[in-house]
C-alpha cells in the first residue's frame, strides 16, 4: 500500500533535504459556506428552585461554534458540559454560540418561587480580566491557546540569489510533505496549524505542548544555548525577557521541515516574541532567519486567543495513517 | 548531509520509502465543491484524519463505494461531532471536493443527517 517519493524530488534542491509541502493555507478553491452555530441543548434541571441558593444543574451542547459563554456569572465554557448554579432570584441565563458560519443564542430561565427575575447582566458590566502575572512580577503566558490560522506570513519571502531551488514543488501529488508521513511540522508551523498549543510557564520555564503530533517544547528562560545542538525537528529553545515581550531563540534545527514553502538548512535560526496583550490574547511573532536561503528575515505574525475551556486532546498520527493511492485510482 | 540524500534517494529508487499518506488536499479538486447523497457503512475514528465509507447508489440501481475524509477526532470533538454521531446505516448528505482523479474518493467539510442538522467537518470552512 505505501507508495515511495519521487527520485527527481529528493535530487532536485541545493538544500540538500527531503522536499516536504508546506502547511495548508485554507481551502484550495471557493469555500462553501461554514455552517451556523447550532445549540442542540440548554435546560436547567430542575427548572425551578424549592427556595433561593438552592442547587439546579444547567446542561448544555453545541455545534459548529468556536466560542461558547453563558451570562450571567459563568463566562466561556466548552462545547458541551454541565454546571451547577443556585440562584438566588429567579434568573434568565443566556448561552450564546458563535462559529464561522454565525452566532445564535437561547436562554433558559431557573424560576426561584417568591423572587423577582434578576435584571439581565452581561459580559461588558464586569471589569476586564487583568493580564495574570508570575511570582517574580512578570506577564504568566500560561494557558490553552489557538492560532487557528490567523498567525501569517507579514510579506512574501525574498530569496537568495542561487537559493530559488528550495522552493518546494509538488511535482507529485503524493507528496505531502512531513505531516503526511506523521512527522513533526516544525517551528514556527506548529503554532500555525488549526490545532489548539498549551502553554506551561513558571519563572525559569516556558513549555509550549502542541496538540499537533503531540510535539513539546522547552524553553529554559534566563539561559544560554548549550554548546553543542544536534540537529532537530523542534530545535532547541531558550528564552528571554525583553521588557514584556518573552523572546524565544529557536536553533539547532534539522533541514527537514519548511518555512514559508521553502526547505532551509541546518542553519536555520528562529525569533520568537510572545507578547500577552491582554487576558485572552497573545501577540505572536516569529522571524526567520536562514542565510543559505532568505535574503531577508521571514516574518510571520498573529494573534493566539485564549480558550480556557478547551483541553489538548489525543492526537496520535500514526493511529491510522493509512495509504489512500488505491482509493484515488479511478476504475 | 549530501551522503544522507544519497541514501534517502536510493532508498526511494528501491522503493522502500514511504509517501506521505495524509494531508493531500492537492489530490482533490478544490474548485469544485459537491454534495453527495449516501449511506454511512462503516466509520474510522482515529488520526490523523476521521474516514468513513458510505455507499451512494448508482444510474442503474448499483450501489457505489465511496470514501470521505474528515478532520482528526480532537477538532471534530470540538465542532461538536462525537464518535458515535456517525452510525451504519445512516443516511448522509456530505458537501466537500472530489478526488481529481474522479475516484469515489472525498474531502468532505460539511456533513448533513436526516434530521437536517449541519456538522462542519473541517477546519477550513
Amino acid at each position: 500500500m505505501r507508495g515511495t517519493l519521487p527520485l527527481t524530488l529528493l535530487l532536485a534542491c541545493a538544500c540538500d533535504a527531503l522536499a516536504q509541502a508546506p502547511p495548508p493555507a485554507g481551502f484550495p478553491g471557493t469555500p462553501p459556506p461554514s455552517p451556523p452555530a447550532v445549540i442542540r441543548e440548554f435546560s436547567a434541571d430542575p427548572a425551578t428552585t424549592d427556595a433561593p441558593s438552592r442547587e439546579t444543574t444547567l446542561r448544555w451542547e453545541a455545534l459548529n461554534a468556536y466560542s461558547l459563554v453563558i451570562e450571567p456569572d459563568i463566562g466561556v465554557v466548552a462545547t458541551r458540559g454541565s454546571r451547577r448554579v443556585a440562584p438566588q432570584v429567579t434568573t434568565a441565563y443566556v448561552l450564546t454560540a458563535t462559529g464561522p458560519g454565525g452566532a445564535t443564542t437561547r436562554a433558559v430561565t431557573v424560576t426561584v418561587p417568591g423572587t423577582t427575575a434578576a435584571a439581565s447582566r452581561q459580559t461588558a458590566e464586569r471589569p476586564p480580566a487583568q493580564i495574570p502575572r508570575l511570582a517574580d512580577g512578570s506577564p504568566d503566558l500560561s494557558g490553552v491557546y489557538s492560532a487557528d490560522r490567523n498567525v501569517r506570513l507579514v510579506a512574501a519571502p525574498k530569496v537568495r540569489a542561487g537559493a530559488e531551488s528550495c522552493r518546494v514543488v509538488e511535482a507529485d501529488e503524493r507528496d505531502d510533505g512531513s505531516g503526511g508521513d506523521c512527522l513533526p511540522p516544525g517551528v514556527p508551523a506548529a503554532t500555525m496549524l488549526p490545532f489548539p498549543l498549551q502553554i506551561v510557564h513558571t519563572p525559569d520555564t516556558l513549555v509550549i505542548m502542541y496538540e499537533a503530533y503531540h510535539q513539546f517544547r522547552i524553553a529554559p528562560i534566563g539561559r544560554a544555548h548549550a554548546d553543542y545542538l544536534a540537529p532537530a525537528w523542534m530545535g532547541h529553545s531558550v528564552a528571554r525577557w525583553e521588557g514584556d515581550t518573552l523572546v524565544v531563540d529557536v536553533r539547532g534545527f534539522n533541514d527537514r521541515t519548511v518555512v514559508a514553502g521553502y526547505r532551509h538548512t541546518e542553519e536555520m535560526t528562529v525569533t520568537e516574541r510572545y507578547r500577552r496583550t491582554a487576558f485572552d490574547t497573545i501577540q505572536y511573532d516569529a522571524y526567520i532567519v536562514d542565510p543559505n536561503v532568505f535574503a531577508e528575515a521571514v516574518h510571520y505574525s498573529g494573534t493566539l486567543t485564549l480558550h480556557p475551556e478547551w483541553e489538548i486532546g489525543e492526537y496520535v498520527c500514526s493511529e491510522n495513517n493509512q495509504d489512500y493511492d488505491e482509493l484515488f485510482e479511478e476504475d | 548531509m549530501r551522503r544522507r540524500t544519497i541514501f534517502i534517494a536510493l532508498l526511494a529508487a528501491l522503493g522502500t520509502l514511504p509517501a506521505g499518506a495524509h494531508h493531500s488536499w492537492s489530490r482533490y479538486d478544490g474548485d469544485h465543491v459537491i454534495t453527495v447523497e449516501g449511506s454511512i457503512t462503516s466509520i474510522e475514528w482515529a488520526s490523523p484524519h476521521v474516514v468513513a465509507h458510505f455507499t451512494v447508489p448508482g444510474d442503474r440501481g448499483e450501489s457505489i463505494a465511496w470514501t470521505m475524509e474528515m478532520d482528526p477526532p480532537t477538532l471534530l470533538n470540538r465542532y461538536g461531532l462525537r464518535h458515535d454521531t456517525l452510525k451504519p446505516g445512516m443516511p448522509v448528505k456530505l458537501t466537500g471536493v472530489r478526488a481529481k482523479s474522479g475516484a469515489p474518493m472525498m474531502r468532505a467539510v460539511t456533513i448533513e443527517t436526516e434530521d437536517g442538522t449541519v456538522y462542519r467537518v473541517s477546519s477550513r470552512v
